[in-house]
């Protein structure tokens, strides 16, 4: 084959953390470098002992390894904040709190190539993302049950989070999706014998007392509505067959 | 080299020398940058995406040039400095970094292609217009070969009207058709993208918003730019 499928449908994580290293971060040199070294992608500045430089984070690993420079964490990458962002996380059931883009794969590159220069322990650090990340994963497959054959808003994820669901989401909406058309196909049919406007695609709505449809029309309206989390609230008891499929998603 | 190739060799050293380093630079990441999407679109997009000649030529030429750069200063290794070698190991690790995500793209895209192959012949000449000139020798060869495979093991010993294999008739089709349906995640990256409308249904798209959406309704806002796929 000249394409696994596994990769057909989604990526790998290696290839997300890839993505991730081409994303600049600042350093700072411990030796100066007297010429610029051109690259494809970038150039690679004159090194001054003790600046400040922006470079991409593949580059960085490599310099790190010899030594040449410091890489001081993002100012996310700590104790308080994260341990704040996880009570933000834990206090608000409806939505995920802003943490910078990419930063489950940052901060999984910098606990394995940087952490000489963490300024705290390393592993509260790890238990404090591992935890951040369990608790959106819980709110993410919580917020499944809302799950439509229109439209989701994943806003505030990672595009490692999201990679994750990927396939299932996408085979799950597209088979509601197929639902949702011969549904309306049937419909058609059934108006067009009775003679009623064949064109009313709302028709069936009136009639249709499946709980679904409050889900649907809470995450059509805008942006802060389709939020997945916001499903959260109205979690229904008799969505069990959802529930089920939700749990077997073993992640 | 062909005549075209020194041409464009040509126009872009001339280039190169008159922008300033800064401008290269961004140039070098903007195109760069480029590649990357092209490739996540090209991974995440139900159907064959255009061919983008330029950004993989040039792409392919700074290949090479980083690669004579290392073979040059490789000779005389023995001699030189870590310094030297520190820099031949950043530029080693590049090159493959960027061979790993043109070779993902383009087999990519040949896994579409033989999927699609019949879909794309038959189909017009728009989608032929979205391969490059290897992927349309490989696509008819490749078909060719098929065919003659088939029709060796199997097909000739079946009645006439069974040896079609891009029989349309009787309700089903043979030609695989790009999904149109699949739901896609895409990102929105610019300020105005007009919000997505179908059925009784509308979407607002707001700037870093990201939504799954089915491809038909989004392919608009893709061909504009205002939103890319993630």
């Amino acid at each position: 084959m000249t394409f696994p499928k596994e990769l057909q449908e989604t990526f790998t994580s290696a290839e997300i953390v890839y993505l991730a290293e081409n994303e600049l971060i600042e350093v700072i040199s411990n030796v100066s470098m007297n010429d610029k070294l051109s690259l494809i992608s970038t150039e690679l500045p004159k090194f001054r002992v003790m600046s400040t430089y922006k470079i991409p984070i593949w580059l960085a690993i490599i310099l790190r390894k010899q030594n040449k420079i410091t890489v001081p964490p993002p100012e996310w990458l700590n104790e308080n904040y994260l341990a704040n962002k996880y009570q933000e996380e834990v206090t608000n059931q409806t939505a995920f709190t802003q943490l910078p883009n990419n930063w489950l794969e940052v901060s999984k590159i910098f606990l394995k190539h940087f952490v000489q220069d963490l300024i705290d322990n390393e592993d509260v650090l790890l238990k404090l993302i591992q935890d951040l990340k369990e608790i959106r994963l819980v709110k993410l497959r919580k917020g499944l049950n809302n799950l439509n054959e229109i439209n989701l808003g994943f806003n505030d994820l990672s595009l490692m989070e999201i990679n994750e669901f990927r396939p299932f989401i996408s085979r799950v909406m597209g088979n509601l999706a197929k639902f949702q058309k011969s549904l309306e196909n049937e419909e058609g049919v059934e108006n067009y014998d009775d003679a009623e406007d064949p064109g009313d695609d709302n028709a069936y709505d009136d009639d249709d007392d499946d709980d679904d449809l409050d889900n649907r029309n809470t995450s059509t309206g805008g942006r802060k509505d389709s939020t997945m989390a916001e499903a959260n609230d109205d979690i229904d008891d008799e969505d069990m067959e959802m529930e089920d499929i939700v749990n077997e998603f073993e992640l | 080299m062909e005549i075209g190739d020194i041409l464009k060799d040509l126009e872009r050293n001339v280039n190169d020398g008159r922008s300033s380093r800064f401008n290269l630079l961004e140039q070098k990441q903007q195109d760069f940058a480029k590649l990357n999407q092209t490739w996540i679109s090209e991974r995440t997009a139900p159907e064959l995406l255009p061919y983008q000649k330029e950004l993989v030529d040039s792409t392919l030429v700074r290949l090479r040039d980083q690669v004579e750069i290392i073979e040059i200063n490789s000779i005389e290794l023995e001699t030189t400095d870590a310094d030297i070698k520190l820099k031949l190991l950043i530029i080693e690790n590049e090159i493959e970094r960027i061979n790993f995500i043109i070779r993902s793209y383009l087999r990519c895209r040949l896994a579409k292609i033989d999927k699609f192959a019949a879909y794309i012949s038959y189909n017009s000449q728009t989608m032929i217009d979205r391969l490059s000139d290897g992927e349309i020798d490989y696509m008819t060869q490749h078909m060719k070969l098929l065919q003659e495979l088939y029709s060796k093991c199997f097909l000739q010993d079946l009645p006439d009207h069974l040896q079609l294999l891009d029989d349309t008739s009787g309700g089903i089709s043979m030609i695989t058709e790009p999904n149109f349906d699949k739901f896609v995640f895409i990102k929105v990256v610019t300020g105005d993208a007009k919000p997505v409308r179908f059925n009784d249904h509308e979407i607002v798209l707001e700037k870093d918003d990201i939504h799954t959406i089915q491809y038909k309704y989004i392919m608009k806002q893709l061909q504009q730019g205002d939103v890319v796929l993630i």
